[in-house]
Order: structure tokens, then C-alpha cells, then sequence
């Protein structure tokens, strides 16, 4: 029975907006209010998410857990924003441009870090995975694209070497598209098991 | 005769209680040669002539208990002879000889006594052979030699025991193995050994290594078919016995008397009226295995090791019975004898296994073969599996295909730090520089598509992207958003993305917002594209318009700028079809090109730049990209580490097949 | 240059070199700033949704009490009161009646739109390269066009043939084909191309950012 009322729930709807969506444009009054419906309850759901967080390091900073610390600052700092914006405004250019100065060069550090961990991934990828087709390919591949894009070598100055960078950089499609089939297969074979109430979206 | 204590004289050197004309010390062999002087120059004719009393009588004792004997008894002719020999004796001696002192006498009668050296027994055999016939003579050393194979078989089983235990206390010298603390359970005598301090160990093994009287008396009786006689009777022939291993070492053979022996047997009596060990012949060490007195003794130890072609001997039931060892144990220990063969093989291979165990002593030769090492061997087996248990304990069973490790973390900052320094110097040495990047088809489309937009058409610019990407993307926005603006394009700027609230300031004026927050992300999106204001009133997203909300009203161009493919994607299936007039195109980074360009091959993308490779497609200013040096010192390491991490397998892999080969 | 804008400047280039001390094996500085980032993402998107989404479109329109659009209002409110109530009680199963219906929701867009997006479009580009105008050019056939055609057409099928024939070769080993690992191996070899595009586009983003932060790191010295 616990599971029954998502299921339940889920499959109704789906079917009523499957079918509001193919009758379209009959239904788009209906469509736009259910999907409104929709976002207010998916921003609701991230609200309860922030939340969830936030009292949960809470928690840990009474009960004095180990890394507590982290929790206070965490704490500190959603406090501390969440109160400068609502006392500011969201779009005060001030808090924009102090939430700018703290994220942009952490998320920037971030992304750099990328990078660097890149460098022993790509030491390690052989010796982990060791010798394959995909791997091979792997290797070549990013050797290929590694190399186009040192830019030594004018590529543009030579119609044939043109053409052949050309279809080197198209090589990818292929791989590409087959993914993206197959990501796609799956993704409505799982809504059609959400429809058909196989799916219990609590698990 | 010297059972009085006031007689024995204490060795200077160990401690050890000596008869009062003993030569060397019975323990440690140190010289009494002071006690032969004194003894020489006794100025007391009274004690001297006491003395000599108390020094032959023993050997009367053992004539007439030898007299006594079946073997001997039949023979007067050996009486006749030994009153000859005497006889003989005294006529060779020179005239001057009769003229020297009483002690000289006595001294020289104990030296003929004493002539070779075969010590006690030999010198108990001198006076057999002065009374039995060669008949007589020749049983009774059959007899001898008998007692002496049976004694030194017993004797070489006792040392090979005692070299087991101290093998055995050699595998843990700081602590008791399993293995070992059920071995002394099953001997407590030893138990109690091993907590005894080194000196205590050896004034017990030396005791423990006596024959008792009644054992030695029992043996020579059963050898010579005597029958039980008193105590009193047998002592005297049993010191006899006793004491022919002694001169198996030439060194310590001369200063052997009968009183002395006689003191000593009175001495293991005091001490041990009950027999708890098996003999007292002395532990014979390397010296004396090897010494040429024993060289007449190969077949001896040879049999040791062969298998007895006979049962167990009562006497070896006893033995076995007084090692206190359990019934499993005793069955083991009398088969024994029929596996030390197999013993040997075993002691090796246990040798070998346990190489590293540390060794305080000389190694085991093969021949000092362990005689109940079967049972042994099956405990220390059990106790190597145990300790194989333990020292398992703990470890990782299953594989773990990313463990990081110290190495792991040393490897990522060195070449991290490589990449940051490669970095570094580029931007402060070098100059920017430009760099011959090839146009990929979509960038060079999204770059048409981009001409085509006339003035005043509008054109939706949707952001979704991160601050991390912010440097891979935004210079191609800004691009694309002064080519905009110099075609006079109406641009509308929207995110659902509340990071681009504050990121928008990169691409417009620093204090401008997008125009429009879209709420609930692709979900608002699609509400905008296929809903319609009902008649009741307002939808819920109309609410959050500050403006009209007919977000794709006129609209002719959208250009996703985002570092998702997933967001492109998701745009192309969820608003697109809903949208087929209005033309898409995305401003992405390089990880998401990839993705996409199936979209840009099947039509549904007009256009894509991703990142700073396609930057020449836009024509985009040098001073808004990144150093061109430093991003190619950054490739250039890319593709040395690539190809270093390749080498570094395929080198593994030949020295894995090289050892594989080998084995 | 302000108080206020140096103190911020100073806190980002902090926190943003705490982000270094990973490489270090560093728990506590990296820690300082993810959970600052956390903290602060978290505030900012809180407020967003708050001021922009709840407030308009669930709270304000209850203020047009009793208009049509206020009591439908009430709909998608209750039903953000029952998810609320997952906060103090996470076994609720009326809790589940607003995931449902999302749930629901999603998956009917998630089938229409993979459909008309992705599966309908990707697979017509591919049947379409067989169109006999694009493989012949004055008459002749155009080997390149159908080469083109026949290697994305077997390109997809083996990239979409590698997981399943996998998780066969799990279920029945002794079962192989020589041709089905071929083919697999022709996918593998498809996905390993574009698995090192994406790697090297990555690293190109990561390389701009670490350029980029080298170069504010240099001017931000250079200022004094």
C-alpha cells in the first residue's frame, strides 16, 4: 500500500499529460496548468531538499559531531546569504557582485583542478584498464584531438589536410549518436515503466 | 669409602662436588690436580692407608659380584689365572719398586688397574679378564657391548629429544607458539623446565640424565640374565656398568676411580631416591660424536637410524611410559622408530618452511633426526596455518580497483605541479602568441547562421552555465552578443539557472540581469512553449513574468549558451518540436561539443562553438582569450603524460610476459 | 577599490587556493571551501526560489480569493504541503502523492520528447543518408556519401550492440560468436573515439580555467 499511491499517482498523471500533450494545441490551457502545477512542486521539492540540508548540519553542530566544522560553515554561509539577500534583494548589484567575487574564482579553482587531476588520470587510465579496443581507441582518439588542438600545424593552408581534419573531427558523430540513441532507448523504456505503474518511484 | 660429605672436594671452577681422588671435575673437566698431590703427599700414613682401603674395596665388590654371575661362575681356571697374572705382576716389578713408599704403591697398582681408556668398565673388564676364561670373557663382552649399543641408543634418542626442544624454543625465542604450549601441556616435567633459568635447566638436565640405581640394575640383570637381587648387591655392579661412557672423551678417562664413581652413584641416590629419567650418561656433543673412540661406533648410529627389525624393548616401554606423555603421544613415540626416515624428510622440509625463524644455535644436522617428530610435525603444520590465519587478519581480500595511495598522491602533485609551472612560465615569459586551430563544420555553421539574422529580428539567448566554465564560454557570448547588437537584433536574455542571475553581469553591463527568470527549469520552458492563457484567467507561470509572458512570441533564432549538452538536449527534445519555426543554435564548451554534434548533423542544431577552439570561427578579440601559449605548453603536457602512461603499460606488460616466460 | 571589494577579493583568492590543497592530500582547507560554495549556492538558489517561483505563483495568487485561478492555486499548494511534511516525516505516504504526480509528469514529456527529439530525428538523419540523391552525384554513385552512410549505419548498431552483448557474454561465457565480438569491438572502437573527444575537451576546459586563474593570480600580484 506504500507503494502503491506514487505508483498509482504517477501513472494517472502520466497518462492524462501523455494524452494532453498529444492533443495539442486542444489541450494547452490544461497543459500550461499542470505543468505550472509541476514547477511549483518540483521548486517546493528542491526547497525541501536546501532544507533537509541545512537542519541536518545543524543537527550535527548540536550534537557535536565529528566535522562539525564544515557544518558550521556551511551553516554560516547559507545564513549569511540567504539574510544579505533577503535584507539586499535578490538582484542588489552589490550582493550580486559579492557572491561574484567568493564563487566565481571557487568554481573557477574547481575547474582547474580538473585539469590538473586529469594529468595522473591519463597515467594511470592504461594501467588501470589496461589493453582494449575501447581503450586503444581511447588513446588514439584523444592523442588525435590532443594534437589538433596545439595548433603547430595550419591545417586550412591544405585543401586535403583540410578535408581530413575535417572528417577526423567527425569521427566522433558516430559514437556520439549511438549513445545518445541508446540513452534515449532508455529513458522511455523507464517512463513507460513509470506509466505502467512497474516503476515504484519511492525505491 | 666416600660416602662421607667431609671427602668430596668442590671443583674451584663450577662448584661441582668431586670424590676426594678424582683428577678432573666430573662436570666440567677442570683439573684437580691438586687434590692428586695432596693425595700423593698425604702426610697421614693412617687416612692414606684408609684411603687405599676404601679404594679397593669396590673393586673386590665387583669381582665378587661378578664371581656371583652365571657368566663367569664356571670358570676356575680364571681364578688361576688371575692369581697368575698377580703373581706375574709382582715378579716384574724391579727391586727398587718394592723399596718405594706405600702410596707409590697403591698409585702404581691403580695406574696398572687403570691402563687404557676404557675407563670403569674397561678397567672392571681388566679384572674379569684376570679371573674368566676367553670363553667367560667373551660373553661377558657381548653382554657389554649390548648395555653400551642399548645405552647409547638411548642416549642418542634423548639428545635428539632434548635438540627438538631446543629447535622448538628456537621458533619464538620471545614467546611460547601455540604449537609449543600444547607440547609442554602434553609434558609437564618440561613445561616446568622451560621456566627455569638457564643454570637451573642445566644442573636439572644433568640430574635427569643419571640412571637411578634400580633402572641400572634391572638393565644389567636383564642383559645378563641375572636374576633380582637386593638393592645393596646390584648398586656396586651397576656403578660398574655406569660409568663405561665416560671415557669416550681420552681427556677425562684417567681421573675416573671406583670411589668416585661409587660416590657419585651414593650422590644421585640422595638426590633422587625416585628414578624419574633414564640414564646418567653425559650429553655427548659434537666432540664426542666425532671423537675416534667413537669411531668403532658407525654401525651403532647407523642402526639409530634404521628401522628396528625387532619390537619395542621392555626397557624402551619404560622409558616411553616415564616421558608422561599421553596415549596418542606414546603410540606415536613407539612408532617413531619406523618413520625416521621419513622424520628426516620431514625435519628438513620444516627446516625449510621455517627459515625465517630466528636460529640462536648451530643448525640441526640431518642426522639429529627428531624421533617423535611425526607428532610434531603435525602441530606445527596447524600452528603455520594458524599463524598464516593471523597474519592474514586484517588484509584486504578483494581487489580494489582505485586505491589511492601515498605514491598515487605524490604522482598527482608532481605532475600537477608541472602543469602549473608549464603554465606559469608560459604566461610570464612568453607572449600570448596565436595559435592555428582547425574550424570544425558546426562552428563555421553557427558563424552563417549568425550572419543570416536580420535587423530587428528577435533572437532568445538562454543561459545555462556555470562560473567554472565561465572562461570557455564567455568570450564566444559576448561575441555573439556584440555581433547582435551591431545587427540591431532584438535580444532577449533568459536563464532558469539562478547562477546566471549573477553570471549575466559577465555578458551584459555589470549591473544587468537576464531579463526573464524562468522558474522550474526545462519544465517552465516547456510551459511557456505550449501553453496558452485560458479563459478562467492567468497559469501559475504567468505569475512569475514580470513581463509578458509569451516567451517565443516572434522569436527567430535561439542560441542556447550553455556547458550541458544535457540542457541542449533536453531543449531539443522538450521545446524545439514544440517550436519547429524558430532555429537553435548553442554556444558550448569543449566537453559538450562532442555530444552535440549529432544534433548539428541531423539539422536540429543550426550551429556550435564549443570553447576556445572555435573562437577564430567568431573572430573573437586575443585580449578576451586565455594565454595561446599556455594552453599549448597544457596540451603538449597532455600528450607527453598520455603517451608516458601508455609506454609505462606496454613496459609493464613486457616484463609481466618476460617473468611469465621465465616461470 | 573599496573596503568591502578588497575583502571580497581577498576571500575568493583564499578560498579558491584552499581548492589547490587537494593535490596536497589536504582535507580541512579543501573542505572549508566546498562547504563554503555549498553554503553559499545553496542560500542563493533558496532565495531564487523563493522570491521567484513559491511566492508568485503559489502564494500570490491566493490573494485573488475566489477566483478560479486562486482555488486551482490551492492544488499544487496542498500538495507542497504534503511534501513539507517529508521533513518531519519521512515514512509519509501521503508525501508520496506529490512525488507521484511529478514523477508522472516527467515521464510523459521524458516520451514525447525523446521521441520527436532524439530517437525520430537521429534515426531519419541515418536512414536519410541512404537516399539515393545523396549517393550518387551526375549519375555516377558517390563512394564517399555511401561509405559514409554504411559506416553510420553499422557505427550505431555496434555502439547499441557493445552493452548488450555484454551483458550476454556475463550470462552465457562459453557462448561467443566471432562476428558478435567483432561487431562489439567496431562499437567499442566508435565509443572509445568519442569517450577521447570528450576527454580532451574536457581538459581543454580545464586548462582555460587553470590559465585563466594563473592569469587573475599574476594580475591580482601585479597590482602591488
Amino acid at each position: 500500500m506504500k507503494q502503491r499511491t506514487p505508483v498509482i499517482t504517477a501513472a494517472i498523471s502520466g497518462i492524462v499529460m501523455l494524452a494532453a500533450l498529444f492533443f495539442q494545441p486542444f489541450t494547452a490551457p490544461y497543459l500550461g496548468l499542470v505543468l505550472g502545477w509541476a514547477i511549483i512542486l518540483s521548486s517546493v521539492a528542491l526547497l525541501v531538499a536546501i532544507a533537509s540540508l541545512v537542519v541536518t548540519h545543524i543537527r550535527f553542530i548540536v550534537k557535536g559531531r565529528k566535522g562539525f566544522l564544515f557544518s558550521i560553515i556551511l551553516v554560516i554561509s547559507f545564513l549569511g546569504t540567504v539574510s544579505l539577500g533577503w535584507y539586499l534583494g535578490l538582484e542588489d548589484p552589490a550582493f550580486l557582485k559579492g557572491i561574484q567575487s567568493i564563487l566565481i574564482p571557487l568554481e573557477n579553482a574547481l575547474m582547474a583542478l580538473i585539469a590538473l587531476v586529469l594529468m595522473s588520470a591519463a597515467v594511470k587510465i592504461f594501467r588501470v584498464r589496461g589493453w582494449s579496443i575501447l581503450t586503444i581507441s581511447f588513446g588514439l582518439s584523444a592523442l588525435v584531438f590532443l594534437f589538433l588542438n596545439l595548433g603547430f600545424v595550419r591545417f586550412d593552408s591544405n585543401p586535403a589536410l583540410s578535408q581530413l581534419v575535417s572528417s577526423l573531427q567527425h569521427l566522433p558523430v558516430v559514437g556520439a549518436r549511438g549513445l545518445l540513441i541508446g540513452v534515449a532507448l532508455g529513458a522511455l523504456l523507464m517512463a513507460l515503466r513509470v506509466l505502467f505503474g512497474q516503476e515504484a518511484l519511492r525505491e | 669409602m666416600s660416602e662421607r660429605p667431609d671427602e668430596l672436594r668442590v671443583c674451584p671452577h663450577c662448584g661441582q662436588e668431586n670424590a676426594a681422588y678424582t683428577l678432573r671435575c666430573i662436570r666440567c673437566g677442570q683439573e684437580l690436580d691438586e687434590l692428586f698431590e695432596l693425595k700423593g703427599f698425604e702426610p697421614s700414613q693412617g687416612s692414606v692407608e684408609k684411603a687405599s682401603e676404601d679404594e679397593l674395596a669396590p673393586m673386590s665388590e665387583i669381582l665378587a659380584s661378578l664371581d656371583e654371575s652365571p657368566l663367569l661362575a664356571e670358570t676356575d681356571k680364571a681364578d688361576e689365572d688371575n692369581e697368575e697374572v698377580t703373581s706375574e705382576a709382582e715378579e716384574n716389578q724391579p727391586d727398587s719398586d718394592k723399596e718405594s713408599p706405600d702410596w707409590l704403591e697403591r698409585i702404581r697398582q691403580r695406574a696398572k688397574e687403570e691402563e687404557d681408556a676404557a675407563g670403569e668398565l674397561a678397567k672392571g673388564g681388566l679384572a674379569m679378564d684376570d679371573r674368566r676364561s676367553q670363553e667367560g670373557r667373551k660373553q661377558v663382552d657381548e653382554a657389554f657391548d649390548e648395555i653400551m649399543r642399548r645405552i647409547r641408543e638411548q642416549n642418542e634418542r634423548e639428545k635428539a629429544r632434548r635438540t627438538r626442544r631446543v629447535e622448538s624454543d628456537l621458533v619464538d625465542e620471545n614467546g611460547d607458539p601455540e604449537w609449543l604450549r600444547r607440547i609442554r601441556e602434553l609434558h609437564p616435567t618440561r613445561e616446568d623446565d622451560s621456566n627455569e633459568t638457564p643454570q637451573a635447566i642445566v644442573n636439572k638436565d644433568a640430574l635427569e640424565d643419571e640412571w637411578t640405581e634400580e633402572e641400572l640394575q634391572e638393565l644389567l640383570r636383564r642383559e645378563m640374565g641375572l636374576p633380582e637381587t637386593p638393592a645393596e648387591e646390584t648398586e656396586e655392579e651397576v656403578t660398574t656398568e655406569v660409568t663405561t661412557p665416560v671415557p669416550l672423551t681420552e681427556e677425562s678417562e684417567p681421573g675416573l676411580t671406583d670411589q668416585l664413581l661409587e660416590q657419585l652413584e651414593d650422590q644421585v641416590a640422595e638426590t633422587e631416591p625416585e628414578p624419574v629419567v633414564f640414564h646418567n650418561i653425559p650429553e655427548d656433543d659434537e666432540r664426542t660424536l666425532n671423537s675416534d673412540v667413537d669411531g668403532d661406533l658407525p654401525l651403532e648410529e647407523d642402526s639409530i637410524l634404521e628401522p628396528p627389525q625387532e619390537p619395542a624393548q621392555p626397557g624402551e616401554d619404560t622409558e616411553l611410559e616415564e616421558v608422561n606423555e599421553p596415549t596418542e603421544t606414546l603410540v606415536e613415540a613407539e612408532t617413531e622408530a619406523e618413520f625416521e626416515g621419513k622424520s628426516l624428510e620431514a625435519e628438513e622440509k620444516l627446516e625449510t618452511e621455517s627459515e625465517s625463524a630466528p636460529s640462536t644455535d648451530a643448525p640441526l644436522s640431518t642426522e639429529e633426526v627428531l624421533p617423535d617428530l611425526l607428532l610434531l610435525k603435525n602441530q606445527r603444520e596447524r600452528s603455520q596455518v594458524f599463524s598464516e590465519i593471523i597474519g592474514q587478519e586484517g588484509r584486504r581480500t578483494i581487489a580494489v580497483l582505485h586505491e589511492t595511495t601515498p605514491q598515487g598522491k605524490i604522482g598527482r602533485l608532481v605532475l600537477g605541479l608541472l602543469l602549473i609551472l608549464g603554465v606559469l612560465l608560459a604566461i610570464l615569459l612568453g607572449k600570448p602568441g596565436q595559435v592555428y586551430l582547425p574550424l570544425s563544420a558546426p562552428a563555421t555553421a553557427f558563424a552563417k547562421n549568425l550572419e543570416s539574422i536580420a535587423v530587428n529580428d528577435a533572437v532568445l539567448i538562454v543561459l545555462d552555465y556555470q562560473a567554472a566554465t565561465q572562461n570557455d564560454i564567455e568570450p564566444l557570448a559576448v561575441r555573439a552578443l556584440e555581433i547582435l547588437e551591431e545587427k540591431g537584433s532584438n535580444v532577449k536574455v533568459v536563464t532558469a539557472n539562478p547562477e546566471n542571475i549573477w553570471l549575466a553581469g559577465n555578458l551584459l553591463d555589470p549591473v544587468q540581469v537576464p531579463d526573464e527568470f524562468i522558474p522550474g527549469g526545462m519544465l517552465g520552458y516547456l510551459a511557456l512553449a505550449v501553453g496558452e492563457t485560458p479563459s478562467w484567467g492567468e497559469l501559475p507561470i504567468n505569475q512569475a513574468f514580470t513581463d509578458d509572458a509569451e516567451l517565443f512570441d516572434g522569436i527567430k533564432q535561439v542560441i542556447l549558451v550553455s556547458d550541458s549538452a544535457e540542457f541542449v538536449r533536453m531543449w531539443l527534445e522538450q521545446i524545439s518540436p514544440w517550436q519547429p519555426g524558430i532555429k537553435t543554435s548553442a554556444i558550448t564548451t569543449s566537453v559538450s561539443a562532442p555530444m552535440l554534434l549529432p544534433y548539428h548533423d541531423s539539422g536540429q542544431l543550426q550551429g556550435v562553438v564549443a570553447g576556445i577552439a572555435d573562437a577564430k570561427a567568431l573572430e573573437v578579440a586575443p585580449q578576451n582569450l586565455v594565454n595561446q601559449r599556455a594552453f599549448q605548453v597544457g596540451m603538449l603536457l597532455m600528450i607527453v603524460v598520455l603517451l608516458l602512461g601508455m609506454i609505462t603499460k606496454a613496459d609493464e606488460d613486457t616484463l609481466r610476459r618476460t617473468a611469465e616466460r621465465k616461470q | 577599490m573599496s573596503t568591502v571589494d578588497l575583502l571580497l577579493l581577498l576571500a575568493g583568492l583564499v578560498l579558491s587556493l584552499m581548492v589547490f590543497s587537494y593535490l596536497l592530500g589536504d582535507t580541512l582547507l579543501f573542505g572549508i571551501a566546498m562547504y563554503t560554495l555549498v553554503g553559499m549556492t545553496a542560500g542563493f538558489t533558496f532565495l531564487v526560489l523563493l522570491q521567484k517561483v513559491i511566492l508568485p505563483m503559489a502564494i500570490y495568487p491566493l490573494s485573488t480569493f475566489p477566483q478560479t485561478s486562486a482555488l486551482l492555486a490551492l492544488v499544487p499548494l496542498v500538495l507542497s504541503l504534503l511534501l513539507v511534511w517529508l521533513l518531519f516525516k519521512k515514512s509519509s505516504k501521503l508525501s508520496g502523492i506529490p512525488l507521484g504526480f511529478l514523477g508522472g509528469v516527467v515521464a510523459a514529456t521524458l516520451i514525447v520528447g525523446v521521441t520527436r527529439g532524439t530517437l525520430v530525428p537521429q534515426l531519419l538523419n541515418i536512414v536519410n543518408a541512404f537516399d539515393p540523391n545523396k549517393m550518387s552525384s551526375a549519375g555516377l554513385p558517390n563512394w564517399i556519401a555511401i561509405f559514409e552512410a554504411f559506416m553510420m549505419l553499422v557505427g550505431v548498431l555496434a555502439v547499441l550492440f557493445v552493452s548488450h552483448h555484454r551483458k550476454n557474454k556475463v550470462k552465457q561465457d562459453a557462448f561467443s560468436h566471432s562476428w558478435l565480438d567483432g561487431l562489439s569491438g567496431f562499437g567499442q572502437m566508435f565509443i572509445g573515439i568519442t569517450f577521447g573527444a570528450i576527454f580532451v575537451g574536457l581538459f581543454s576546459t580545464g586548462l582555460v580555467a587553470l590559465i585563466a586563474y594563473i592569469q587573475y593570480l599574476v594580475d591580482f600580484a601585479r597590482l602591488w
